[in-house]
């Protein structure tokens, strides 16, 4: 059993570890080892591409097994749409050839996005384009528009356009010094403190799905959605520009995979399919991992661990025995907000007879009534077209050199919708809401036998990492009871908001920040994107 | 080899997952395969004998790394020792020792559920039981043997008799009695009965049962559990002087699994070691197979009409997505199933430290109450005893010292805790073994969160053996069967019996054993 020391051990290359493990190479010429127990890199943020009969992920080639497999590892589960191919048949003809297909498909503010500057610090910018235009499908009417910018949404009355208006110009003021305090109030109670007009509420409660992927007001902390309304303004961004941000071929995987590259450079190194077992942990301190290998266990000696892992699954990493009892009773009341979505392949742009911009993020409100008992009340679904926001762009040449999600000509069709991990763990509740989309889709597209390639359901269950009920802080980035054991990802750190991708860069960030005594946060980002800010201490 | 498609998949190679595992292939002729994670097989029951510098287990040779590692397969963990755990290895103090993982508790011996279900698969496995029980007062440190039928020393006359009141009134339940007394706490059925009312005897039967279920509190432990074990008492010819601590000569209790191995390799079934499974493949509510990973990291896809899932209650999880359960269930599991765990040690000896003391080494050794009012969930007591002296456990001529005391798993993981037990302990045992320093080769505190499955609330019912919400897909181990009682090694055995049954229609359960050994009746169950 060779012992080989490092720096620093990253467990899990998510976003959050290798951005940390890649920061910590470069800046501080850390001997850092990242260890990921799945066979490709990025946690959940995993794309396909399809060549042939075949998808890569990662540089590794999968059948339909190995696409099923990926997929559970991510918390996701793969099924397609009655009356179209099976994921046998999809594979059998290759009918993926050629298409991206992501993980969780929320990537905010694209170019400004805080993903985006700490890939530009680390030298290996990617380009994240956006949508360009935002739509509206009326379900009731059957009827799509185009919404021009200023332009009163055709499903609002004037009074209930001008208070929605007025109330997202208050949120654009928050500050972000008022967050904390913001932390903890639910999102319900502070709606309901403003007595707002209804209509403005329901727009304002599905502003906030589609930002935290989760549309149930009662339970999101309200903090980690103003501050989403508090930065729109400076980083312009709004729903006809900047709200969905999505990655040439290979997918957003390129985050990640441009990470690996920064970390590589800088003499760092990721081991895939090499899971960590078990952290040592001697006198309330780090020693080391036990890593399980195709030779069996190895022992790997550190003088620093990160656990990039959410909080309910660090015990599988951790023993429990190394945490406070009461934490841990609390961790295990932290929940998570799933996001259950589609992505059809289309042969060509169904938008256009309709009207409407293809590279448009489209709002499909209301359509299932809030009395069927979702705890969201009235879900709404939202829809974009990956192949077409991304258009010609390239990711980053060194990942893929082609640009293009699609072959040409060809187009994606994406469906979305927030629904809490519970929720998504009920097949009637998926159902319910799998079979209104088809039912709409085939109407609303009455030639979609022609059209359509493939239609794959992908419900996420744990869409981002766990989040703590609303009064409760964010486990912090240090752990306050095992000495050199750091966390990272888009859930930890008490100074965090937001979440996802973006809540994992900044993560990543503050967790160096803390263990190398330095402030990367200003360095990095601007303002807006910083964390919470610190209390003065006089 | 490993196949594309068996008759069944067992998950995890467990008491309960080989048992079952053989019982199918050797009854019914079922193609089996059972996929272990970890590199050696038995769950729980993990034991290692140590060679040179070296502990073996299940043909691994393991240095102190493979051995700390292999201990958290087994769930537990080493927190002090004396010397260091490296030293000890590199010394090769642990040489020709045989040394159980936490759980030190096989009960009843050959007389056991367990024992006899390895005669029924046709690999029998010798498990010599104590002879004898001594005591060691904790307040006075007096220490004796307790002949057979003599009144309990330490306590008073009133004592004792509502101390045998209660052992009587235990002892004559029915099995239907025992199923009627599963959704009370034994702190209720003691109080319905003023049984609990002397102290002396509470503390007795509080402690009878922190030995038989490795847990101490009386309002979190299952009355019916408890009540089992004390109605067949008479039935078995069990009692602390004989039959409450059993043991199993080199290899220790890892024996029992490679038995059922055997019998089950005999019938043309394998086991697959490092071979985790990633996921349970479920569609339309129906199991179709599992994904495994492979020795060379690659995912194997295997079809099985029947996978029976050898996991504790609260790890299934990390098999089978909880979207194939319904949500309250999975809560419940997740929120409200606790674990009982046992902090044990491991004191290799030159010689019988008992003798001076007049006290039979081959005695079961009971110190209760150590600590009193500290916050513990329930009463620490003590037991102890030596099993090289039962079983070929040591090299010639030297001996064992076993401490063991039951802890919830909130306890275990706090250090603070289990320092305090370990000190006590430690305190003791120096203080009474005045020689300890020429005798004592080495400690070793084998901490434990789950010795147990992970227990059900109280009025909840066990995880049956058969999934009301899949079809096809089976549990097995210590705490599944709405009708099993008891736990451990003996509960797996009884569970491994009660699916098997399920799945095939056979009936070994009443074939195989005597009325005490068999699950409570279906009927009253729930009916209290």
């Amino acid at each position: 059993m060779a012992s080989k020391n490092y720096d620093v051990i990253v467990i899990g290359s998510g976003v959050g570890g290798m951005g940390s493990a890649a920061l910590l190479a470069k800046d501080f010429n850390q001997k850092v080892l990242v260890l990921e127990k799945s066979p490709f890199i990025g946690g959940r943020t995993l794309s396909f591409v399809g060549k042939g009969d075949k998808m890569t992920v990662d540089g590794q080639e999968v059948d339909v097994n190995g696409f099923k497999q990926f997929w559970e590892m991510n918390s996701t589960w793969a099924f397609t749409a009655p009356e179209t191919p099976t994921l046998e048949e999809i594979f059998a003809k290759g009918l993926f050839d050629g298409y991206t297909m992501d993980s969780g498909h929320g990537l905010f503010w694209g170019n400004k996005s805080r993903a985006r500057c700490l890939l530009d610090y680390l030298g290996v910018p990617v380009d994240i384009p956006v949508n360009t235009g935002f739509a509206i499908v009326d379900y009731f009417k059957n009827k799509a528009y185009q919404v021009g910018k200023g332009e009163r949404y055709p499903w609002m009355s004037d009074e209930g356009f001008t208070a929605t208006m007025n109330q997202l110009r208050d949120m654009a003021t928050t500050e972000l010094a008022a967050l904390p305090r913001l932390m903890k109030v639910s999102l319900q109670d502070w709606l309901e403190e403003r007595d707002m007009h209804p209509e403005a509420y329901d727009y304002i409660k599905n502003l906030a799905g589609s930002q935290t992927a989760n549309n149930v007001p009662a339970i999101t902390p309200a903090g980690d959605f103003l501050g989403y309304q508090a930065i729109a303004r400076d980083i312009k961004m709004n729903l006809v520009s900047g709200s969905v941000g999505t990655i040439s071929q290979p997918g957003i995987t390129a985050i990640p995979l441009a990470m690996e590259e920064c970390l590589n450079a800088n003499g760092g190194e990721v081991r895939r399919s090499c899971p960590v077992e078990h952290t040592i942990i001697e006198r309330e301190r780090v020693k080391g991992v036990i890593v399980r290998t195709k030779r069996g266990f190895e022992t790997i000696l550190a003088d620093k661990i990160i656990c990039n892992v959410p909080p309910k699954m660090i015990h599988s990493v951790i023993h429990p025995r190394h945490f406070d009892q009461e934490w841990i009773g609390t961790i295990q009341r932290f929940w998570n907000p799933g996001l259950l979505s589609a992505m059809i392949g289309l042969k060509r742009n169904v938008w256009e007879e309709k009207g409407i911009e293809e590279r448009s993020f489209i709002y499909m409100p209301g359509c299932i009534r809030k009395e069927e008992g979702f705890e969201g009340g009235a879900m709404d679904v939202v829809m974009w077209n990956m192949v077409s926001s991304a258009g010609d762009s390239i990711a980053r040449p060194s990942i893929c050199g082609k640009p293009r999600r699609a072959q040409e000509g060809k187009r994606d069709f994406c469906f979305s919708m927030p629904l809490l991990g519970y929720e998504m763990r009920n097949p009637e509740k998926v159902k319910r809401l799998t079979e209104f989309c088809e039912t709409w889709f085939k109407r609303f597209f009455p030639s979609w036998r022609e059209d359509v390639e493939f239609w794959i359901w992908t419900p996420c269950d744990r869409a981002y990492g766990d989040w703590r009920p609303v009064g409760t802080e964010r486990p912090d980035v240090v752990s306050p009871w095992v000495e050199n054991l750091y966390f990272v990802g888009d859930q930890y750190g008490k100074r965090l908001w937001g979440g996802g991708v973006d809540g994992a860069s900044l993560c990543a960030a503050l967790t160096v920040d803390a263990m190398m005594g330095t402030n990367l946060e200003e360095a990095i980002f601007p303002p807006y994107h910083r964390g919470i800010p610190r209390r003065r201490s006089w | 080899m490993l196949k594309k498609h068996y008759g069944a998949v067992i998950i995890g190679a467990g008491i309960g997952g080989c048992g079952s595992a053989a019982l199918l292939a050797k009854d019914h002729g079922i193609d089996v395969a059972v996929f272990e994670k970890a590199p050696h097989i038995g769950g729980r029951v993990a034991s290692y004998v140590g060679k040179g510098d070296k502990v073996t287990i299940d043909g691994l040779e393991l240095d102190y790394t493979g051995f700390r590692k292999s201990l958290t397969d087994a769930r537990c963990w080493v927190s002090y020792c004396e010397p260091d755990l490296k030293t000890i290895f590199e010394k090769g103090l642990l040489d020709g020792y045989t040394i159980d993982n936490g759980g030190h508790g096989l009960f009843w011996g050959n007389k056991s559920r367990c024992r006899l279900l390895l005669d029924y698969l046709g690999e029998p496995v010798d498990m010599p039981t104590n002879k004898g029980l001594g005591f060691v007062d904790a307040r006075t440190n007096e220490i004796y043997q307790v002949a057979p039928l003599e009144p309990y020393r330490w306590m008073t006359k009133e004592g004792f008799s509502a101390a045998y009141a209660a052992l009587r009134a235990m002892g004559s339940l029915s099995m239907e009695q025992v199923a009627a007394a599963m959704n009370l706490s034994l702190e209720e059925w003691l109080d319905e009965r003023k049984l609990n009312l002397n102290e002396e005897a509470y503390d007795y039967i509080k402690v009878v049962m922190a030995c038989q279920n490795a847990m101490a509190e009386p309002r979190m432990a299952p009355a019916g559990d408890f009540l089992g074990y004390m109605a067949m008492a008479r039935d078995i010819g069990m009692n602390l002087h004989t039959g409450s601590v059993a043991t199993v000569g080199e290899p220790g209790p890892m024996a029992i699994p490679l038995a059922m191995e055997r019998a089950l390799n005999e019938a043309g079934g394998e086991i697959l070691r490092s071979t985790p499974v990633e996921e349970v493949t479920i569609e339309d509510g129906r199991v179709r197979g599992v994904v495994v990973r492979t020795k060379e990291n690659a995912y194997q896809p295997i079809e099985a009409p029947i996978v029976i899932c050898n996991i504790p209650p609260k790890h299934i999880f990390n098999v089978i997505h909880p979207r194939h359960f319904p949500q309250e269930w999975v809560t419940k599991i997740q929120s409200e199933f606790w674990s009982p765990g046992l902090l044990s040690a491991t004191i290799a000896l030159k010689k019988d430290v008992w003798e001076r003391y007049g006290v039979d080494e081959r005695s079961f050794i009971w110190m209760p109450g150590i600590i009193k009012d500290e916050g513990y969930i329930g009463a620490v007591d003590m037991v102890m005893g030596n099993l090289a002296s039962m079983a070929k456990r040591a090299p010639e001529g030297r001996r064992d010292f076993i401490f063991s005391t039951a802890l919830t798993d909130r306890e275990m993981r706090t250090p603070s805790k289990v320092n305090r037990v370990i000190d006590y302990c430690m305190d003791w045992f120096r203080r009474t073994f005045t020689d300890w320093k020429e005798n004592v080769e080495f400690v070793i505190w084998t901490p434990s969160d789950e010795a147990y499955g992970n227990w059900r609330p109280v009025g909840t019912d066990r995880p049956d053996v058969k999934s009301p919400f899949v079809e096809g897909l089976y549990f097995v181990g210590d705490q599944y069967g709405k009708r099993l009682w008891g736990g451990g090694v003996d509960g797996a055995s009884l569970s491994a019996v009660m699916c098997v049954d399920i799945i095939t229609g056979s009936d070994v359960e009443h074939n195989l054993y005597p009325p005490y050994h068999q699950g409570v009746p279906t009927s009253s169950s729930g009916s209290s």
